[in-house]
């Protein structure tokens, strides 16, 4: 389908009334399931639709063939807490668990993650409920400008569920592929150990 | 972690700090005592103030105490709901690409975007042909000419960002190629080509500096350095190379537009919200009143990222051609261009010892400034302030020589701090060669030279900008300054006594060694006491318009007896909002932090303020903050008096509770009172940023390193480090150790990274792409042992004792590598960066001369 600009630009003025604040962005998400884009949007050269699930919800995304995983989930589906910095797999910022296991979504194609379990940083925890990685690394400022927390946080997720109780030198290992600019690194180190410890219930928050 | 119930409980850190007290009588040149009764003359004005501001530091229940950032700051960090411009999202939004210039300095000849915009989902095309008039960002798509590798050609708004990548890739551009010098080599050769039509490439001070000369950028000096050449015992001469460092920040720069009629929301990112909300105004020719400008959270700037706001009124412009939101995210490779760096530059120093001092400098600098004239001016003045105050005190004959180029490539500036590491590098390796030279070790030689409190500032100089920086006849004298304390501290935190005196001396294929570095910054701007007179000066328009330094908080007391502060200030991890928040709780007597609240970066909610710099938010929005407590504590004393019908003098607070120590039976809480008012109790606080004036507080750091070098690679790595800081009293010990910690990492990589110029694109001085072939520190890079150490120096002019320490002791670090690795295996490297080739080749060298 080809648009012209013309054609394109009163398609675009029609699409602006739908606009809200972006306060609203949780909402839209929350919606899921929606494979209308927003009114005025083409549609892509070479469309995909695909299901996926993420945090256990279910999703349906409709995206080019080259699009990767970070653009459905962060400017298709607005889960945006996934950060996406260096853009070619080398930060580790946008990173999420596809079966568990890490990836950086920002070199991963959508098409790979199709119908696969997908965890983000949405699934850690919320403001009333934080997971151990979240409420140890914010007693120990394992954060400080935050950019690459949610990153990290889901990779050393996927390491405590490998492995409960890590050394100082598997959280090394694990957590090397991240590049945190801070380098809150030693909070970051301790907050993943102690993590382990208050989740097998040897600490306390 | 403690033991309770036979859990152990999981607390806050600091983890590894040594905190050095200092007798609160100090003889320093401010007078003695510690009385909120003592005063100090401060300032042009002569003005009196109180010591501490009234405030001293003593019985404290919340300043000095470790807490962790304040949840509403912090806690949306570790959930991934920080709303930093990148996770701005809304329906129909347009996303920007940036078609950059591939050449150092060419002319666009022709370009044509017909193809380009009738290509699938694209939205706008933006170029200096159709760009608004009047653009703030002056350099940019402001005519045919490109600076840099990297410079704007045009951006593209589409769909999506492949999409809008596709149009970029086919905008037809013809360009003429014209000469251009990308390095210092280039720019100072016979035949450099010249870049500023006719002027000359060497940047001139405005002839009425009184550094202005007609052959440098700027000059300095005392004494006679002939005579000191002359009379010196031994006379040595160094040179050294810094090729150019970034910090690179984590978040991608760039912001989102969205239109609502008339009045535009920008989510920008930088380091404050109102100086680039008239940005915007002024380049779009709209009223500053009608943008509503938000940034609450940043993924770092380091000063780096001030520059890259030149891209927001293009994208408000766009957003409102197509009536959409438009979003910029700039790719690593593309931001680059676009960030303020730490400039290439070569130091030359000839230095006489005489009696085993050293009595005579001669120091000439010269750096590649970049795309624009200002800063390079800028730095070479804010260059030699710096450096030449960390030593010279005693050295009787010294002169300063710098000299700035413009240059085809990407501007200097802030970044992660302003011209520390850069210069520092070659100062802190000099100072250890001159100490080898006199036979001493480098500690006590350091101790003898570095200036002490007492001595009068060496410099008196003039900024090229018309604002008096320091007094004549050096009359000014450093007083809380812990230069000796942060030297003899480190020493006993590192072990400086196991470090080999003799280069290489160590047997072994691993061979450690020690190093030390000074570093000295201005954390001073004391914002405060020269306070409403000097704001309502601004305010009248004596320099610079309205905007120009002014900070403002409104502080609101509400009916549960909250306090909000309202600070336009971002916060890019500097968490300098849980840093005055303790100050607001100490001030108005609680003993935790819970009651006080923030409301942060946003137009519509937080009053005027300009951007926070060169680490001191403490004393800048915090004079502001400090003004307004101080109202609303006056006000409240006067409130409960006339309720209860006391004294005022008789009242005290505690905890949102007033008393009467007259009649313990006569209270009333902050929350009755706010209620009495119809729910809420409102000041204003204001504070200035003028220049140093006189009222100014040096703080000084220094960085003890121990180093292991491979000596069959050439690998080295840090094994312990002793990082010092002349802190004045520490708001939050365990957010300072956090920042602390990024502080010497940081450092450590401009140490061994410099700016990849040439690795992606040989032969241009191509940036190269983002992290790719950019060396960052991972987890795998950390020390084992990061002791900090804080020397409470009892700054006497600021509340509570406390002073700005952020950027003290950053300069250092790369001296501090540079000394250890000569330490531990006897090769001197004098040109940056640091690596692993030049340690081989070094250590090849030694072995030929053996």
């Amino acid at each position: 389908m080809k648009y012209s600009r013309r054609h394109f630009l009163k398609a675009a003025g029609s699409g602006a009334v739908v606009l809200t604040t972006v306060g609203g962005y949780r909402s839209v998400a929350g919606s899921a399931a929606s494979t209308q884009m927003a009114s005025g949007i083409p549609a892509p050269m070479t469309v995909e639709i695909g299901t996926f699930i993420i945090n256990g919800a279910t999703y349906q995304a409709e995206y080019e063939a080259r699009t990767t995983l970070w653009e459905v989930i962060a400017m298709k589906l607005a889960l945006t807490g996934t950060n996406r910095s260096c853009n070619r797999a080398s930060c580790g910022a946008c990173s999420v668990l596809i079966e568990g296991t890490p990836y950086y979504s920002c070199h991963t194609l959508a098409t790979e993650a199709r119908e696969k379990d997908i965890f983000t940083v949405e699934g850690l925890g919320d403001a009333d409920n934080l997971h151990p990685i979240q409420a140890v690394g914010h007693r120990y400022v394992a954060a400080d400008c935050g950019f690459c927390t949610p990153g990290w946080e889901v990779t050393a997720k996927g390491l405590l569920d490998e492995n409960p109780d890590p050394t100082v030198d598997e959280v090394k290992m694990a957590l090397s592929g991240h590049i945190c600019r801070c380098a809150a690194y030693p909070a970051i180190i301790r907050t993943v150990v102690d993590a382990g410890k208050v989740m097998r219930g040897e600490a306390e928050l | 972690m403690s033991q309770e119930n036979g859990i152990p409980k999981i607390e806050t850190g600091p983890h590894d700090v040594i905190m050095i007290e200092q007798p609160m009588v100090r003889d320093y040149s401010t007078g003695g005592g510690h009385g909120p009764e003592d005063t100090l003359i401060e300032g042009d004005e002569q003005i009196v103030t109180q010591k501490w501001q009234g405030y001293p530091p003593e019985n404290l229940n919340v300043v000095g105490k470790s807490m962790p950032p304040m949840a509403e700051v912090a806690i949306p960090r570790y959930l991934g709901t920080a709303q930093y411009a990148t996770r701005v999202w809304m329906p129909g939004m347009l996303y920007a690409k940036v078609l950059a210039s591939p050449h150092p300095h060419a002319r666009i000849r022709s370009m044509d975007t017909a193809e380009a915009e009738r290509m699938p989902g694209v939205a706008y095309i933006l170029t200096h042909l159709n760009a608004p008039n009047g653009n703030p960002a002056r350099l940019e798509l402001n005519g045919d000419e490109l600076d840099y590798v990297g410079d704007i050609v045009a951006i593209v708004a589409a769909e999506t960002e492949d999409l809008a990548e596709d149009a970029a890739a086919a905008i037809k551009v013809d360009y003429e190629i014209l000469p251009g010098a990308g390095n210092l080599e280039q720019v100072m050769a016979p035949d450099a080509p010249d870049l500023r039509q006719g002027r000359g490439n060497l940047l001139l001070m405005n002839p009425n500096s009184p550094h202005y000369d007609p052959d440098a950028t700027f000059v300095s000096e005392r004494g006679n350095i002939e005579q000191g050449f002359a009379e010196a015992d031994e006379i040595r001469e160094f040179s050294y190379y810094f090729g150019g460092a970034i910090p690179v920040p984590m978040q991608p720069c760039g912001g989102v537009a969205r239109w609502e009629g008339d009045k535009l929301t920008f989510w920008g990112m930088n380091q404050g919200i109102y100086p680039y909300r008239a940005d915007i105004a002024r380049g779009l020719g709209i009223d500053a009143e009608d943008i509503h400008y938000i940034n609450k959270w940043n993924g770092c700037t380091f000063g780096s990222a001030m520059s890259t706001s030149k891209f927001n009124s293009f994208l408000a412009h766009m957003a409102k051609v197509t009536d959409r939101p438009v979003k910029l995210m700039l790719p690593k490779d593309q931001e680059l261009a676009h960030l303020n760096i730490k400039p290439e530059n070569m130091t030359r120093f000839r230095v006489g010892l005489k009696d085993g001092r050293i009595s005579t400098i001669l120091y000439e600098m010269h750096m590649s400034s970049g795309d624009m004239d200002g800063a390079g001016i800028a730095a070479t003045a804010e260059i030699s302030k710096n450096n030449m105050e960390l030593y010279t005190a005693d050295v009787p004959h010294w002169k300063t020589l710098s000299y700035a180029y413009k240059t085809n490539v990407i501007r200097s500036g802030c970044s992660r701090s302003c011209t520390q590491q850069e210069v520092k590098w070659a100062w802190e390796s000099m100072i250890d060669e001159m100490a080898e030279v006199a036979g001493m070790d480098p500690v006590p030689f350091r101790r003898l030279h570095v200036s002490k409190p007492g001595q009068s500032l060496t410099m008196a100089w003039h900024s090229d900008f018309g604002s008096r920086y320091e007094s004549e006849n050096g009359a000014v004298t450093y007083d809380s300054f812990a230069s000796v304390e942060v030297i003899d501290e480190g020493a006993k935190a590192i072990g400086w006594e196991q470090r080999n005196p003799v280069p290489g001396g160590n047997p072994g294929r691993y061979k450690r060694g020690f190093g030390v570095a000074m570093s000295q910054h201005h954390p001073g701007h004391m914002g405060y006491h020269e306070g409403e007179l000097a704001f309502q000066r601004l305010i009248d328009g004596d320099r610079g318009g309205p905007q120009f330094g002014i900070f403002t908080a409104d502080l609101e007391l509400n009916t549960d007896g909250e306090v909000i502060m309202k600070n336009a200030l971002p916060d890019s991890g500097t968490n300098h909002d849980t840093a005055l928040a303790h100050v607001v709780a100490e001030m108005l007597g609680f003993t935790t932090r819970d009651q006080i609240r923030v409301v942060w970066g946003d137009s519509d909610l937080t009053p005027l303020s300009q951007q926070w710099l060169a680490g001191k938010t403490i004393t800048l929005q915090g004079a502001a903050i400090c003004s307004a407590v101080n109202k609303l504590r006056a006000d409240l004393l006067e409130r409960a008096a006339s309720a209860l019908g006391v004294d005022p003098a008789t009242l005290e607070f505690r905890d949102g509770v007033i008393s009467s120590t007259a009649d313990p039976e006569k209270t009333t809480t902050f929350a009755e009172l706010a209620l009495a008012n119809g729910g809420s109790i409102i000041h204003t606080g204001r504070g200035v940023h003028k220049d140093q004036g006189r009222a100014l507080a040096k703080g000084v750091g220094a960085c003890f390193l121990e180093v292991e070098v491979d000596t069959w690679t050439g690998d080295w790595r840090m094994v312990n480090s002793a990082y010092c800081h002349d802190t004045g009293k520490v708001v939050n010990p365990m957010v300072a150790e956090a920042d602390m910690l990024g502080s010497l990492i940081q450092s450590t990589q401009m140490t061994t990274d410099s700016i990849p110029w040439d690795r992606e694109f040989p032969g241009t001085r191509h940036y190269s792409v983002g992290y790719l072939s950019f060396r960052l520190p991972t987890i795998m890079d950390v020390p084992e042992r990061q002791t900090q150490v804080f020397v409470d120096s009892l700054e006497p002019r600021w509340f509570y004792g406390i002073k700005s320490f952020s950027e003290t002791s950053i300069g250092s670090v790369p001296g501090a590598i540079a000394n250890a690795i000569y330490n531990a295996c006897g090769v001197r490297i004098r040109e940056h960066p640091i690596t692993r080739d030049k340690i081989m080749a070094g250590l090849k060298e030694r072995e030929a001369g053996a």
